[in-house]
């Protein structure tokens, strides 16, 4: 394929993307409280008043766009590019201090298909267009002979069923999803001419289909210099330099390449998100961060004509140091509390899902209310902001009807990781990113293997559940399926819509559930009504097993001030520093003393009444060599299912089904789908740039 | 005429210490008028009349008056003492606030006792080695305290004293280790080591901790595993055999052994980024056998 990049524009490097003096978007340009002129399309035109019905007949606007996008992840500013590549000025709004969202942590792997231009190149047996792809394809031709109905028809496939019986697929939109099908091979070509460069195929990821091979991740080669342009990033910022940290470039560290790409590439969040934000800052896409929308705005004809939006500046909780974005090239700063931001066409919302939120998460799960779980990601993110389902709520709050809430229940979106020491337990993070401060500690992995060296205990210090099957993360229905992957046959003889795959024989030889997270957050004596808060959950073990274990003790895996580890000389003592310690231990867990004492006695009689352990599955082993730990083990709420019902132009419809004029929205903030991340949200983005431009002229590129 | 005078209230947290600990004093004052009485010095006395301390009222927030919390130590003999807080100076009655009475409580200081490294599986008749730590609530020095191991018969197996040795990055656990004749014959038996009751300036609460004893008849047989990934066959350290009682760790090359009795057992092979193995053995002889682990891919970073 070719890239379309614009070689004549300036130079990308280690430092902004693009000189503001030279792009013409010197931040003096900006009025502050009023209108700022920008480069080309820019942002603002002169602050106006206009009737909004909510707001009495005229308002006070501080800002306007073409194109107003709320949240600078994986779907905002795919959508911001592409309406701004469409001739739209568009102005990015983000409650946090610097962009990529939820993509800055993820693994990058995108699941798209339909005939993608990585498939054909893949199966052709070609190489990527700069030659730096060195490693064969992964897959066979025929695993990637794909196209938009097989796609269409994998993500809608009924009779397809994960390992708890959940039709993975069924009830996704199929409108939308029609829309996300054919929008598939664009978005491909669309994120490759924005400097994303994409592994080889291998895989699919879930809830992208059985039927063919689709993700691909994102890389950059280790060069000297960070150089988005020409495709390089150094040790340092890619986090490969030092094991133990990470970079302010990269939150997570990249992962070495060699199997997919060069055994110089690295791969992850932090080279998709950084290359996006690159591409659209140079592009002239103009940013506001800090800055959390909370309300959207209509007019008395019920179009959406902008938002309210509040300061929301993040600080380093030691120094107190405010934070700032990586880049600043396009950024407006803007400190007011409160500001009306006036959309000329359209609002994007890719303000993320409602993971973050306990509240709202609960409709779908009561026992999802404990706050201590926050969702993953939540020290980048930031807690109680990041993922708080306000796209979704201002949504609610302009009519819009929801969508797929219970898809929450594929995959199970929220488990418990093995990894223990650690609030934000799915990713590790070390120091070097300026969001570690907020969770102090990387946590340490033990693997389901580990959890043979501990017993785990509620907040009153009793055991719950056989702690060798807590950590049981279910299997998706995907690519290239089977026995492994719950489907019957592999992928090369699956067939969609056929009711064998859902033959009841099937499924009760496939099915294969272990219900130790629901376990973890049920009521137990220390719930209280109305919330009935089920506390956090505890690791607890002894000397003996951190020497068994090989468990590192140290920072920055584990921290004594982030109320997720503690180590005591008695197990009365531990008691109180669990209880002194963090602060949603509503209670001393009086129980561990005889929990302790009951679980040794369990280990000299070789067997575990309660919970059967030591059995079948791992050896039991005391715990009372001193020291004696507690770790915190999370149930971690990742990314969230169901949320704003959109059709296959990503337009919010209302209660009626009928589009909400001027509203858009994708990703997590959008319901529908049984989808993982990137392949949805960056698909949402390109088909809400695009529509909101072109009003329906969708999938074409100009 | 009558005269209302107000009052005063001291809140103790925690109402509960060790006793000779310290405990903190949250005293609020409301004048008849709801006065300010920022200045008014505040008696506090113990139990006995004596003077622990003096502070005065610095704070006002319209209606109730403040003092900032004060510390105190309380007596060293557990028990409640009855103690009075007394507005006005010694001597001056005309504080417009009523003393008033409250209540510390000292309690006897904890004695945690641990018992560790006692085999699984003693031999019947032989002798068997275990730690204990003694640890104090408060902290004291446990120096020179007496340990006994008592058996289930409740004979005296074993005495010594602590000599003042910490267990290494502890913070303050004395530790005494102890040689013990194993019972005669085959079984599980419950056993205590119990601090010895000693004066001392603080009362320290009688403890024991109960610790199972298993014996098990001699060994008869040898069984000796290598653990191996199953990948690429290599020696595996450091890996954990259970044939519960019995238990062992694989040296550097990979192999355990553990002298048993005939029987029938579940061996585990565990260890560090490998799935536990598990295999059923009936010993009726010496066993050499491999343990292939299949090892933990580690967590994904596509997700």
């Amino acid at each position: 394929m070719t890239r379309k990049r614009n070689k004549d524009q300036v130079t990308g490097s280690e430092s902004d993307p693009v000189d503001p003096e030279e792009k013409g978007l010197s931040r003096r340009d900006f009025v502050k409280g009023g209108a700022a002129v920008g480069a080309g399309a820019a942002v603002i035109s002169e602050p106006g008043r206009v009737e909004a019905s909510e707001h009495g007949d005229e308002m006070e606007w501080h800002y306007e766009a073409d194109i107003v996008v709320i949240g600078a992840g994986c779907t905002g500013i795919p959508a911001a590019i592409r309406a701004h590549d469409l001739g739209a000025s568009v102005l990015v709004l983000d409650q946090n201090f610097d962009a990529g969202g939820r993509m800055a942590h993820s693994g990058s792997w995108v699941s798209l298909g339909g005939g993608d231009a990585v498939q054909v190149r893949d199966a052709n047996g070609e190489t990527d267009a700069e030659g730096f792809i060195n490693v064969d394809p992964l897959v066979s031709p025929e695993a990637l002979d794909d196209d938009v109905d097989l796609l269409f028809k994998d993500v809608t496939d009924w009779s397809v069923l994960d390992e708890q019986g959940y039709a993975y697929y069924r009830f996704n939109n199929p409108d939308q999803h029609r829309g996300w099908a054919e929008n598939c091979p664009p978005t491909r070509e669309f994120l490759m001419d924005n400097y994303i460069r994409f592994a080889r195929i291998n895989g699919t990821h879930f809830g992208g289909g059985v039927s063919r091979a689709r993700a691909a991740s994102c890389f950059l080669m280790l060069g000297e210099v960070t150089d988005i342009k020409n495709g390089t990033i150094t040790p340092e910022d890619a986090g490969v330099a030092d094991p133990e940290r990470s970079s302010a470039f990269c939150p997570r560290q990249l992962s070495i390449s060699a199997d997919r790409t060069n055994v110089n590439a690295v791969h992850g969040g932090g080279a998709m998100a950084r290359c996006l934000e690159f591409s659209a800052r140079e592009k002239g896409v103009r940013f506001m961060f800090n800055r959390h929308m909370d309300e959207l705005i209509r007019d008395h004809n019920g179009q959406i004509i902008g938002v309210r939006a509040s300061y929301t500046p993040r600080h380093d909780p030691d120094t107190g140091e405010q934070l700032t974005s990586y880049w600043s090239a396009g950024n407006i700063d803007e400190t007011r509390e409160t500001i009306n931001v006036r959309a000329r066409r359209a609002v994007v919302v890719g303000a993320g899902g409602h993971a973050g939120n306990p509240a709202f998460r609960s409709q779908f799960y009561p026992r999802m209310n404990e706050p201590w779980y926050p969702t993953s990601g939540y020290a980048l993110l930031g807690y109680g902001r990041g993922q708080d389902a306000s796209g979704i709520i201002a949504g609610i709050n302009v009519g819009a009807s929801l969508d797929g809430l219970h898809q929450n229940f594929g995959r199970r979106t929220y488990h418990i990781q093995t990894r223990i020491g650690t609030r934000d337990a799915y990713t590790d993070m070390y120091p070097g990113h300026p969001t570690f401060p907020f969770r102090k500690s990387a946590g340490f992995d033990i693997g389901q293997s580990g959890f043979e060296h501990l017993i785990a205990v509620n907040q009153v210090g009793k055991r719950f559940f056989n702690e060798m099957r807590l950590a049981d993360e279910p299997i998706e229905p995907r690519w290239p399926g089977g026995q492994p992957h719950g489907v019957p046959n592999e992928w090369d003889n699956h067939t969609p819509y056929d009711w064998r795959n859902c033959r009841r024989e099937w499924v009760r030889e496939m099915y294969h559930f272990s219900h130790g997270v629901d376990a973890a957050v049920q009521i137990n004596e220390g719930s209280i009504g109305p919330e009935y808060y089920s506390g956090p959950i505890w690791a607890i073990f002894d000397q003996a097993a951190v020497d068994r274990g090989q468990f590192e003790l140290r920072e920055p895996y584990f921290s004594s001030e982030n109320g997720c580890f503690f180590q005591a000389d008695t197990i009365e003592e531990l008691i109180e520093k669990i209880y002194a310690g963090n602060e949603y231990q509503r209670m001393r867990p009086n129980y561990l003393v005889d929990t302790v004492n009951q679980w040794n006695s369990y280990v000299d009689q070789g067997e575990d009444p309660d919970f059967e352990r030591g059995q079948s599955d791992a050896p039991m082993h005391r715990i009372d060599q001193p020291p004696y730990y507690a770790a915190s083990i999370m149930v971690v709420w990742h990314d969230s299912y169901g949320g704003l019902r959109i059709n296959r132009n990503c337009q919010v419809l209302d209660m009626q089904g009928n589009p909400i004029p001027g509203l858009y929205a994708g990703g997590e903030s959008s319901g529908g789908g049984q989808m993982h991340g990137l392949g949805r949200a960056t698909v949402h983005g390109y088909i809400a740039g695009t529509h909101a431009v072109n009003g329906g002229v969708v999938g074409e590129s100009r | 005429m009558e005269i209302t005078l107000g009052s005063c209230d001291v809140v103790v947290l925690p109402e509960e210490v060790d006793a000779g600990g310290e405990t903190t004093l949250n005293i609020e004052v409301t004048g008849p008028e709801g006065e300010d009485l920022r200045g008014l010095p505040i008696r506090i006395t113990d139990h006995a009349g004596a003077l622990v301390e003096t502070i005065s009222i610095d704070r006002f927030d319209g209606q109730v008056n403040r003092a900032t919390n004060i510390t105190v130590r309380v007596p060293d003999a557990p028990g409640s003492y009855t103690w009075q807080a007394t507005p006005g100076e010694e001597g001056d009655d005309s504080a417009p606030v009523e003393p008033v009475s409250f209540t510390v409580t000292a309690k006897a200081h904890a004695t945690r006792l641990l018992v560790w490294d006692v085999p699984t599986a003693i031999e019947a008749g032989r002798r068997f080695g275990a730690k204990v730590g003694v640890k104090c609530s408060s902290g004291c020095d446990m120096t020179g305290r007496g340990i006994e191991i008592v058996d289930a018969g409740g004979a005296v197996q074993a005495s010594d004293t602590l000599s003042g040795d910490l267990w290494p990055g502890s913070d303050g656990l004395y530790r005494a280790e102890f040689d013990l004749p194993a019972p005669d014959k085959a079984e599980q038996q419950q056993w205590q080591a119990r601090v010895v009751p000693a004066e001392g300036r603080y009362h320290h609460e009688a403890t024991t901790s109960a610790f199972n004893v298993r014996t098990v008849p001699p060994a008869e047989y040898t069984v000796r595993i290598e653990a191996v990934d199953r990948e690429t066959e290599a020696p595996l350290p450091n890996m954990s055999v259970v044939m519960h009682p019995y238990r062992a760790m694989t040296d550097a090359e990979g192999v355990a052994t553990l002298a048993v009795a005939g029987g029938s057992y579940t061996a585990f092979v565990s260890g560090r980024g490998y799935y536990p193995a598990r295999r059923e053995m009936d010993v009726e002889e010496d066993i050499t056998t491999r343990a292939p682990l299949d090892a933990e891919p580690p967590p994904s970073k596509d997700l």
